[in-house]
């Protein structure tokens, strides 16, 4: 019996012995079991590797890439996540008391806010601030879904909250962000189409998670929750979307640079 | 000659799946191979004067593993952050759109058996079970001889067929 050949079997498999080596290859295996089953189990695993299908990249990845040129460093998906982070915090800080605590987080990063703030301390979490704005300085809408306009938010440069509603329990809040939605980072939720709203809208999906919406409209991102049933949200998010001209995304627009002018931030 | 060279626009255009999917079963993970993809194409956007006509795929793979490796490098210089970096992902770790669509494309136990081979053994498995070169292609990408490419993927492969046995 000549030595073992089971070093030999992937170059085997994928053709890269050479004749000899070859030849010599096939006269071992046919006397030796050991290596008849090093070949067998090597092939397995080959043939599952290469059976493995490609991967998509998350969806908008490349799209996003294509308006954000990668010569720009890569953000650190802190920073990138910070969008979400505010939101999170922002509905706690202004809208806890009707969070319920014990409901799951729509992304992991809430759970954190949340137990740093504390449940009863509406205190906003270290890094954001929160201005309330004259409601009538802007041409918002005076209510969504009949809930009346309650209260409008600056969070930070280029955001605005704006909080429909009636009471802590029965309220709506819409935030527009300047710039594109980072989907990969959203967490407990999932993509798809949605009648009347703009893309591929995100929605939250965790069971027993805040009802959420996020929507890409032009150059702003927008995200509609609420304590209201999420049908009711995505309703919002359509009335918000269609309808009048200037939509109320429009509008919101508009607000965030008025926004931005009365606070100097330009 | 200009018509024949590409932009990295049209490289993300056409190849964006294949380049995706490599950086994917090298890192393992959505993060990871988001941030080496956006690393291939500025090497791309610098590189491409020296594209010649040819294998894309080819040209392609062998930036990517590079810059895996050249990370994974980098990364091992700086145990302190890389520890660091660990627990970030322990404390962020949870169901997500990405892994859950992940998983519905790749087993999880295979992906996870990749992950734990050493990486010049995953980079000569990937190059040769994922893109599919020759023996000579990779040994060409790694810049090593034949015959520790021939090793490195036997070894790789004997390492994957334990963990996934």
């Amino acid at each position: 019996v000549t030595e073992h050949v089971g070093e030999l079997a992937s170059a085997h498999l994928d053709g890269e012995l050479s004749p000899d080596e070859a030849a010599a290859f096939d006269a071992h295996v046919a006397e030796c079991a050991e290596c008849r089953a090093e070949v067998v189990a090597t092939a397995t695993v080959r043939d599952t590797l290469r059976a493995a299908p490609a991967i998509d990249p998350p969806f908008g990845f490349y799209e996003r890439l294509v308006r954000r040129p990668p010569s720009r460093p890569p953000r650190p998906w802190w920073t990138a996540a910070a969008p979400v982070v505010a939101v999170a915090a922002v509905w706690i800080a202004v809208l806890g008391f009707a969070v319920d605590p014990g409901r799951p987080a729509v992304t992991p990063p809430v759970d954190q806010i949340r137990a740093t703030l504390g449940t009863p301390d509406l205190t906003p979490a270290p890094g954001f601030s929160l201005h309330k704005v004259d409601p009538t300085a802007s041409p918002l809408p005076d209510s969504v879904l009949h809930l009346p306009r309650h209260e409008t938010f600056k969070t930070k440069a280029g955001d605005v909250l704006v909080v429909f509603g009636d009471s802590p329990k029965n309220w709506l809040a819409v935030l527009t962000e300047p710039g594109d939605a980072d989907w990969a980072r959203l967490r407990g939720g999932l993509r798809s189409p949605v009648a009347g709203v703009p893309g591929s809208p995100w929605q939250s999906t965790a069971p027993g998670a805040m009802p959420a919406i996020v929507y890409q409209e032009g150059d702003v991102v927008v995200t509609v929750t609420g304590t209201v049933p999420a049908d009711q949200v995505v309703q919002a998010a359509r009335d918000l979307h269609s309808g009048a001209q200037p939509s109320v995304v429009d509008r919101l627009r508009d607000a965030c640079d008025s926004v931005l002018d009365a606070f100097s931030l330009r | 000659v200009s018509a024949s060279v590409p932009t990295w626009e049209g490289v993300a255009r056409e190849h964006g799946r294949f380049l995706y999917t490599v950086a994917y079963r090298l890192t393992g993970n959505h993060d990871d191979a988001q941030d080496l993809v956006q690393e291939v194409l500025v090497r791309v956007q610098r590189g491409l004067a020296t594209y010649r006509p040819g294998s894309m795929h080819g040209w392609l793979s062998r930036i990517t593993t590079n810059a895996f490796l050249d990370d994974v490098r980098k990364r091992k210089r700086r145990p302190v952050d890389l520890a660091g970096d660990d627990i970030e992902r322990v404390a962020v770790t949870g169901p997500d759109v990405d892994e859950t669509i992940a998983s519905e494309q790749l087993p999880d136990h295979v992906q996870a058996a990749l992950r734990t081979l050493p990486d010049d053994y995953r980079a000569a498995v990937v190059l040769c079970d994922v893109v599919g070169l020759s023996y000579t292609e990779i040994a060409d990408s790694l810049d090593v001889p034949v015959g520790t490419v021939r090793s490195r993927i036997h070894r790789g492969r004997a390492q994957l067929r334990d963990v996934l046995a």
